[in-house]
């Protein structure tokens, strides 16, 4: 997740905010709404929702954080907001994934960011890329979520058990199931 | 070769923990030793990496800064977390304890008596109406589990006692101490377990 920031400084925001200041609300929100948008949207693959759910996701932080405690990760904390409002999303009415021209459209570059190998390497990297997510997109929503984590996000298993509050078990049995789903889906790369 | 796809066969249960680096270390060094002889197990490590590279790779979107100002507009249409600070998790258990045990005592003490006089055996399952809800809300209990203790309660059946006139209150006193009691439920099962004060009210009466 982009903007992670440091832990610290989300705390005195937080605790700024908690004494009555909204723009420490306004610099959380500018500091993770990419990380949350990001992953809201590989959740969902339609950019309309995702831009939806971000925004529910920190109005729903908002009017909880009073109970956010102090210390812990504001990032885990919002990301589990995100993850739980992407669940019952899911499970309310599935939207088929985006193409990946719509994709562009909404604002994901098509191209690999990594800036090593070559054109043929990226093209074939990116044609990777767009089959695995077509596959991740057909993955009960539990196992869709903690591959995006995981992969996409690049969350250890152990943020990602201490985001969704699960047993490290049950973060590696999803993950596992997952992976072998879409293995099995992709065939080989 | 049978020996090999047994071989196989358990090292590919593993290939993912192995992959995510959290096999004990004599399995990894076992899964080691079979992926250095088998290519066909290799090939299927490398499925994993190169599954998990095509994710990482995938682009990043920019929602717009447009998002910052919605939220921020919505946000300043709520109230403001500072005026909810003190209702941190322990005040609300502790609060919720405080109107379990205010229900309790004033049904035991104004609905009981009534109920064991004879009065009305639909006091006895309002009784165990307040009690169950307050109980079942500061446990954590979601709407629909207190109305699962609800439901229960309504079969509670009639109880027949003797009179207690002389620790019976007056219907007055006793309507009184339930509205209040009703009130401290449907607001503390409102803060605490999300429920909305109508269908808490609708479960309550």
């Amino acid at each position: 997740m982009t903007g992670t920031g440091v832990p610290g400084d989300d705390a005195e925001l937080i605790r700024l905010c908690l004494e009555g200041d909204q723009s420490a609300f306004d610099a959380l929100v500018s500091r993770h709404h990419r990380g949350v948008y990001n992953m809201v949207y590989r959740m969902l693959g339609n950019a309309e929702d995702a831009l939806d759910l971000t925004q529910e996701t920190f109005l729903r932080a908002y009017t909880r954080l009073n109970t956010f405690q102090l210390g812990r990760s504001f990032v885990a904390w919002i990301r589990r907001i995100a993850a739980n409002l992407c669940i019952d999303h899911i499970r309310q009415r599935a939207k088929p994934m985006a193409s990946l021209d719509e994709q562009a459209a909404a604002g994901f570059e098509q191209a690999d960011h990594r800036p090593d190998g070559s054109p043929s390497q990226r093209l074939e990297m990116a044609e990777d890329s767009r089959r695995v997510l077509e596959a991740v997109q057909k993955l009960p929503a539990k196992q869709r979520l903690v591959l995006v984590m995981r992969h996409i996000e690049g969350m250890s298993l152990e943020e990602i058990a201490a985001a969704l509050r699960w047993p490290l078990g049950t973060v590696k049995v999803t993950l596992f199931r997952g992976r072998r789903a879409v293995r099995e889906m992709v065939g080989e790369l | 070769m049978r020996k090999l796809d047994r071989a196989c066969s358990q090292v590919g249960k593993l290939l993912d923990a192995y992959f995510e680096g959290t096999l004990p270390r004599r399995q990894e060094e076992m899964v080691a030793a079979h992926l250095r002889d088998c290519a066909a197990c290799s090939s299927e490590l490398r499925q994993i990496e190169r599954m998990a590279a095509a994710l990482a790779a995938v682009p990043r979107g920019e929602p717009g800064a447009e998002v910052v100002r919605q939220v921020s507009a919505r946000v300043a249409a709520l109230p403001s977390p500072a005026s909810r600070r003190w209702l941190t998790a322990g005040w609300r258990r502790l609060e919720t304890l405080a109107a379990a045990c205010v229900a309790f005592l004033a049904c035991w003490r104004y609905a009981v008596p009534l109920a064991l006089s004879g009065e009305t055996t639909l006091l006895i399952g309002r009784w165990v109406k307040l009690t169950a809800v307050s109980l079942a809300t500061w446990l954590g209990a979601t709407p629909d589990t207190a109305q699962g203790w609800l439901l229960a309660a309504r079969e509670v059946p009639a109880a027949a006692g003797p009179m207690a006139s002389a620790l019976a209150p007056t219907i007055g006193l006793y309507a009184a101490a339930e509205a209040g009691v009703i009130v401290a439920i449907i607001i503390l099962g409102h803060r605490v377990g999300r429920a909305k004060p109508a269908s808490l009210l609708n479960l309550l009466l």
